[in-house]
C-alpha cells in the first residue's frame, strides 16, 4: 500500500543550519499491516511519519500510496487525501480544548459536503469504536489523559481511513491507559486497517499480533 | 465638477475602487514574481512557497471579483442619483453621456467582469487538477485583467471629474430617439426585430443543448446586440407603460422595482456563459458542459422577464402599446 | 462545505476567542455609529428641507441695484401676472430683526391675511386665525424658539420692536407656531404685512421680493426670459435652482464629512491589519490542527474570511440600530449642534425617519469592504501555516 523510494528530507537546505533528517529511506508497507517504527528521539521517525501523512514534502525521493505519487500533489489534493485515507493521532493529542468531544470528533468531516445526518452517523460510530461515546458532551479540557487519547482516536477514525498513523501515542499515558490503547490498536488491525506507530515505548516490543518492527537511527532505517 | 465629487455615492465608489486597485497591485506584483519562477515539477522549497503565495493571489482576485460584481450596479445607482444635479438629466442615461468617457467606461466594466468570470472558471478547474495545468494561462489572463483594471481606474477618475454641472446633457428621450425604426440594427422595424429576437433565442437553446461551442459564442454575442435594442425600444416601453419612453437606465430606478438590474444581469450572465464555453474550450481543449446549461437558464430567465411585462400589459389593458 | 456543522464550529470558535475580537468589534460599532448618525441626520434634514422647499414658489424675483438686492416695487407683481403661464403672483415682505443684547436674529415674515399665499404651508398656518381679532391690534405669531427666548427676557405677552425710524412698535403675541415644522419656523415671527414693513423699514409701495406660480415646468425657461426683458435690473430665482443649490450644499457637507471619514477608515484598516497580523501561538496551534486533520488552505481561508465577515456584519447591524435609535428616537443630542450651529436659537428638533434606500448599501460597502480588505493578508498568513510548525 505504501511505497517509499529513496526518500530524503533535509531541513533548511543550503543554509548554515542544514539538517539531514531522513537519509535515503526505502520502505514498503502492505495493506492491513501493523508497522512499528522504533527509535530514540531525533532518529527521524516522527519526520518519516509526517511525510507518510503528507504533512511535509520530501526533499527528493518518492512516496507512493496505492501507487499514486501523493508527495507531489497540490495542497487541495493532499488535504483531500488526508481526509479520506489517513487518520493521524499526534503525540500531544492536539484537541480543541474549549470544545466538547463531539465537536472535536466531527472537525475532519466539515470540509466534505456531507449532510448533517451523515456527519452525526459517522461521529457516533467513531466515538463508539474509541469508547468515548459516553463523554460526547464533555468539554475536552475536563477529560483525563486516557480519555483525551480516545477522543483523538475517535477523531482519527471518523472518516473511516485505511491508514492510521500514531506519533508516540503512549508518551503521555500511564501504564493502564497504554494497555487500553494497545487493545484498541489490535481491534483496528483486525478490522483491516493499516497502522504505523512511531514510538520508543517498550510496550510495543513483544506484541502478540503479527507486526513488522523497523528500527531507525540517525535518519536511516537500520533493521 | 466638485459637486459631483462630493456626492456620497461617488466618494464611496471611488474609495472602494482605490482599495481594490491597491489589492490588485499587490496581486500583480506577486503574480509577476510567481510566473517567472513557477515550475510545478520541481521539489524545491521555493516552489512550495510559490504555491502558497499563489493562494494569496487567488484570495485577492476572488475578493475583487465579488466587490466588482456589486460595484457595477452601484455604479449605475450612483449615476442615477447624480441625475438630480446634472442639468437636463432625468436618469443615468443623461449622466453617462455627460462626457465621452462614460459609455466606454461602462463597456469596459462589463468586459472586465466577463474576463474575471473566465478567470474564475479557469481557476476552479486549475485547482481541481493535480498538477496546476492552467497556472500560466491563468496568470497571464490575470495580468491582462489587471491592465484593464488600471485603465478602468483612470477612466473612472476622468469620467467623474469631467461631468459638468453647468452644461445641459441630453436625456434618454433624445438619445434613444422618439422615432421608431431609425437607429435599429439593419434598419429593421421593431416587429421584425422582435421576430429575430425570439428566433435567436430558440436557436441559442438548441445550440446550447447540442453543445456547439463556436456557434454558441457567435449566436450569444449577436443576441446581446439584438436584445439590447429590443429591451430599449420595445420591452422597456412596456415596463414604463409609455410607448415613447425608451431608455435602458430608467428601469434601474425604484419606480420600476429595480427590475432593470435583473434584466441586464440575466442577459449578461446568459451571454457570458454562452461565450465563455467557447473561450474555455479554446484554452482547455475540452468541453465544459455545465456552462451551456447555465447559459440556457439565464437567457430563458431574461426572455421570460421581458415577455412577462408585455403579456402583463396586454392582460391588464386588453391592447398592446 | 457551508453546512450546519461548519457554522456551528465557526460560532464556537468565535465565542471561545472573543477576547481577540471584542476590541475590534466595539471599535467597529463606534465607527459605524458615528458615520451612520451623521448620514441619517443629514438625509433627514435634506428630506425635510426639500419638503419645505417644494412648498416654495416656482419663481422669486428681486430687484438689484449696483449688484445688491434692494426692496422690490410692489406693482411688479401686477405686471408679472399678465405673462402667459403665470397663475399667481405675490409681493412678499420678510427680513431679519437683530436683537443686539444676545446677538441673535429673528426672521420676520409678513403675511397677507386676505390673499392666498403661494407658499402653501403659510396658508395652513393662518387659516385658523380669527382675522378680525388678529388685525384689531398689533399682533404676531411666533415660533416656539422665539417664545422661549422672549420669555427669558420676561417678555411674555408682547415685545417692543425698535424700528429703523427710531420709534418703538409694541406687538402682542397672538399664538405660537406648532412645533413640528420647527426647523424652518423656529426663529420665525409672522405678522401682518403692513406691520412687518414698519418694523423692517420697508416703504409702503415696496416689498422684499415677488413670487410667482408657474405650474407648467416646460414654460419656466421661457418665462424667465420674459421676466428679464421686463426689468433688466432684476434677479430671477427658480425653485429648481434653490433645490439644486441646497442639494449641492448637503452633498458638499456630506461629502466633506465622508472624505474626512476616509482618514478614520484608513487608520482603522491599519489597526485591523496590525491586530490580525499578530498570530498568537494558540491560533497557530488551532490552524495546525485543522490542517493536519485534512482541511485544505482553501477551507481555512473560508473559515477565517467568514469569521471576519461575521464580525464586520454584526458590528454593522448593531452600529446602524444604535444610530437609528440615537437619531430618530433621542433626536441626536450633541451631534445636532454641529449641524445647526450654536448661533441660531436652539432647536427642539424632531428628525423625520427618512432613510433613502441606497444609504444602507453605501454604508455597508463603505465599511465592510475596507474591513475585509484589511484582513485578507493576515488571513492568508494564518491559512498557510505549516501544520507541523503548529504542532511542535
Amino acid at each position: 500500500m505504501i511505497k517509499i523510494q529513496n526518500l530524503n528530507k533535509i531541513y533548511n537546505e543550503n543554509k548554515q543550519n542544514q539538517f539531514h533528517a531522513l537519509k535515503d529511506i526505502n520502505l514498503k508497507v502492505k495493506k492491513g499491516e501493523l508497522l512499528i517504527l522504533k527509535g530514540v528521539s531525533g532518529s527521524g521517525k516522527s519526520t518519516l511519519l509526517s511525510i507518510i501523512a503528507v504533512l511535509s514534502k520530501p526533499t527528493n525521493g518518492k512516496l507512493l500510496v496505492n501507487d499514486e505519487q501523493v508527495s507531489r500533489l497540490p495542497d487541495f489534493h493532499t488535504s483531500l487525501f488526508r481526509t479520506n485515507h489517513i487518520g493521524f493521532i499526534p503525540q500531544a493529542f492536539n484537541l480543541f480544548e474549549s470544545l466538547d468531544v463531539q465537536n472535536n470528533v466531527q472537525i475532519p468531516l466539515i470540509p466534505l459536503n456531507l449532510t448533517q445526518e451523515q456527519i452525526n452517523k459517522k461521529v457516533n460510530i467513531a466515538m463508539n469504536l474509541a469508547n468515548i461515546q459516553h463523554k460526547h458532551n464533555q468539554t475536552v479540557n475536563l477529560l483525563s489523559g486516557g480519555e483525551k487519547q480516545r477522543c483523538a482516536i475517535a477523531r482519527a477514525l471518523v472518516n473511516n481511513p485505511e491508514l492510521i498513523l500514531c506519533d508516540e501515542p503512549t508518551a503521555n499515558l500511564d501504564k493502564q491507559n497504554s494497555v487500553k490503547f494497545l487493545e484498541i490498536i489490535k481491534q483496528l488491525n483486525k478490522l483491516g486497517k493499516t497502522i504505523v506507530i512511531a514510538t520508543h515505548d517498550s510496550i510495543f516490543d513483544n506484541l502478540d499480533i503479527a507486526h513488522t518492527l523497523v528500527h531507525m537511527d540517525d535518519g536511516m532505517i537500520i533493521a | 465638477m466638485h459637486n459631483i465629487l462630493f456626492s456620497n455615492n461617488v466618494i464611496v465608489f471611488l474609495f472602494i475602487e482605490t482599495l481594490i486597485l491597491i489589492l490588485q497591485i499587490i496581486a500583480f506584483v506577486l503574480s509577476l514574481n510567481i510566473v517567472k519562477l513557477w515550475d510545478f515539477k520541481s521539489n524545491t522549497s521555493t516552489q512550495y512557497k510559490l504555491e502558497k503565495r499563489a493562494y494569496l493571489i487567488i484570495l485577492i482576485i476572488f475578493f475583487s471579483i465579488v466587490v466588482k460584481i456589486f460595484m457595477l450596479p452601484y455604479f449605475a445607482f450612483s449615476l442615477d442619483k447624480l441625475s438630480t444635479i446634472v442639468p437636463g438629466a432625468m436618469c443615468a442615461a443623461g449622466v453617462i453621456t455627460a462626457n465621452d468617457y462614460g459609455q466606454y467606461l461602462l463597456v469596459l466594466k462589463i468586459m472586465i467582469l466577463f474576463f474575471m468570470g473566465i478567470w474564475l472558471i479557469l481557476n476552479a478547474l486549475d485547482i481541481k487538477a493535480k498538477d496546476y495545468p492552467y497556472f500560466k494561462i491563468k496568470t497571464w489572463l490575470f495580468i491582462l485583467i489587471f491592465l484593464f483594471i488600471l485603465f478602468e481606474y483612470a477612466l473612472d477618475i476622468l469620467y467623474y471629474t469631467n461631468i459638468s454641472t453647468d452644461s445641459l446633457v441630453t436625456c434618454c428621450s433624445t438619445i434613444y430617439g422618439v422615432v421608431q425604426g431609425t437607429g435599429l440594427p439593419f434598419n429593421l422595424d421593431i416587429m421584425k426585430l422582435l421576430i429575430l429576437f425570439y428566433l435567436l433565442y430558440i436557436l441559442i437553446i438548441v445550440v446550447n443543448i447540442q453543445k456547439l461551442a463556436f456557434l454558441s459564442a457567435v449566436t450569444n454575442s449577436f443576441y446581446m446586440y439584438i436584445a439590447y435594442y429590443c429591451v430599449v425600444y420595445f420591452f422597456g416601453t412596456y415596463i414604463y407603460e409609455l410607448p415613447t419612453h425608451k431608455c435602458p437606465f430608467c428601469m434601474l430606478q425604484s419606480d420600476y422595482y429595480y427590475i432593470g438590474y435583473f434584466i441586464w444581469a440575466s442577459l449578461f450572465l446568459g451571454v457570458f456563459f454562452g461565450i465563455s464555453s467557447f473561450v474555455l474550450e479554446l484554452i482547455l481543449k475540452q468541453n465544459q458542459n455545465k456552462l451551456y446549461i447555465y447559459s440556457n437558464i439565464f437567457i430563458s430567465l431574461f426572455v421570460f422577464i421581458c415577455s412577462f411585462y408585455v403579456l402583463r400589459y396586454y392582460f391588464i389593458n386588453g391592447v398592446f402599446l | 462545505m457551508l453546512n450546519k456543522s461548519f457554522f456551528n464550529f465557526l460560532t464556537l470558535n468565535l465565542i471561545s476567542s472573543k477576547q481577540k475580537h471584542i476590541a475590534i468589534f466595539l471599535l467597529s460599532i463606534i465607527i459605524i455609529f458615528i458615520l451612520s448618525s451623521v448620514l441619517f441626520i443629514s438625509k433627514s434634514l435634506q428630506y425635510t428641507m426639500m419638503q419645505t422647499l417644494d412648498q416654495q414658489a416656482d419663481f422669486t424675483i428681486q430687484k438689484l441695484r449696483a449688484g445688491k438686492v434692494v426692496d422690490t416695487p410692489q406693482d411688479w407683481a401686477d405686471e408679472f401676472i399678465t405673462i402667459d403661464g403665470v397663475t399667481a403672483s405675490n409681493a412678499r415682505v420678510y427680513g431679519q430683526y437683530w436683537y443686539e443684547p444676545d446677538e441673535k436674529y429673528f426672521t420676520i415674515v409678513g403675511i397677507d391675511m386676505f390673499e392666498p399665499n403661494i407658499v402653501k404651508n403659510l396658508n395652513n398656518l393662518i387659516k385658523d386665525i380669527d382675522i378680525k381679532e388678529f388685525l384689531s391690534k398689533p399682533y404676531m405669531i411666533v415660533g416656539s424658539g422665539v417664545k422661549e427666548f422672549l420669555a427669558n427676557y420676561h417678555y411674555f405677552k408682547e415685545y417692543n420692536f425698535r424700528t429703523p425710524s427710531r420709534s418703538i412698535q409694541k406687538v402682542y403675541i397672538y399664538d405660537v407656531l406648532p412645533k413640528d415644522i420647527n426647523i424652518v419656523s423656529n426663529d420665525t415671527i409672522l405678522m401682518p404685512i403692513d406691520l412687518a414693513k414698519k418694523i423692517l423699514g420697508i416703504d409702503e409701495d415696496k416689498s422684499t421680493d415677488i413670487t410667482l406660480s408657474v405650474p407648467n415646468k416646460l414654460e419656466r425657461e421661457n418665462i424667465k426670459i420674459k421676466l428679464i426683458l421686463k426689468h433688466f435690473d432684476s434677479r430671477i430665482i427658480l425653485k429648481e435652482d434653490i433645490q439644486k443649490a441646497y442639494e449641492n450644499m448637503f452633498n458638499y457637507k456630506g461629502g466633506l464629512f465622508l472624505i474626512l471619514y476616509i482618514v478614520v477608515l484608513v487608520t482603522f484598516i491599519l489597526i485591523l491589519y496590525q491586530r490580525y497580523n499578530t498570530i498568537s501561538s494558540s491560533d497557530k496551534k488551532h490552524i495546525g490542527i485543522l490542517r493536519f486533520l485534512g482541511w485544505s488552505i482553501k477551507d481555512v481561508l473560508y473559515l477565517k474570511v467568514l469569521e471576519n465577515l461575521i464580525i464586520a456584519i454584526s458590528a454593522f447591524v448593531v452600529g446602524i440600530i444604535l444610530a437609528y435609535i440615537y437619531v430618530f428616537i433621542f433626536n441626536a443630542p450633541f451631534l445636532s449642534n454641529i449641524f445647526f450651529g450654536f448661533n441660531n436659537i436652539s432647536n427642539d428638533v424632531q428628525y423625520v425617519p427618512y432613510i433613502p434606500f441606497g444609504l444602507f448599501f453605501t454604508l455597508f460597502f463603505f465599511f465592510v469592504v475596507p474591513f475585509i480588505s484589511a484582513v485578507l493578508i493576515p488571513v492568508w498568513r494564518v491559512a498557510i501555516i505549516d501544520p507541523l510548525e503548529a504542532m511542535r
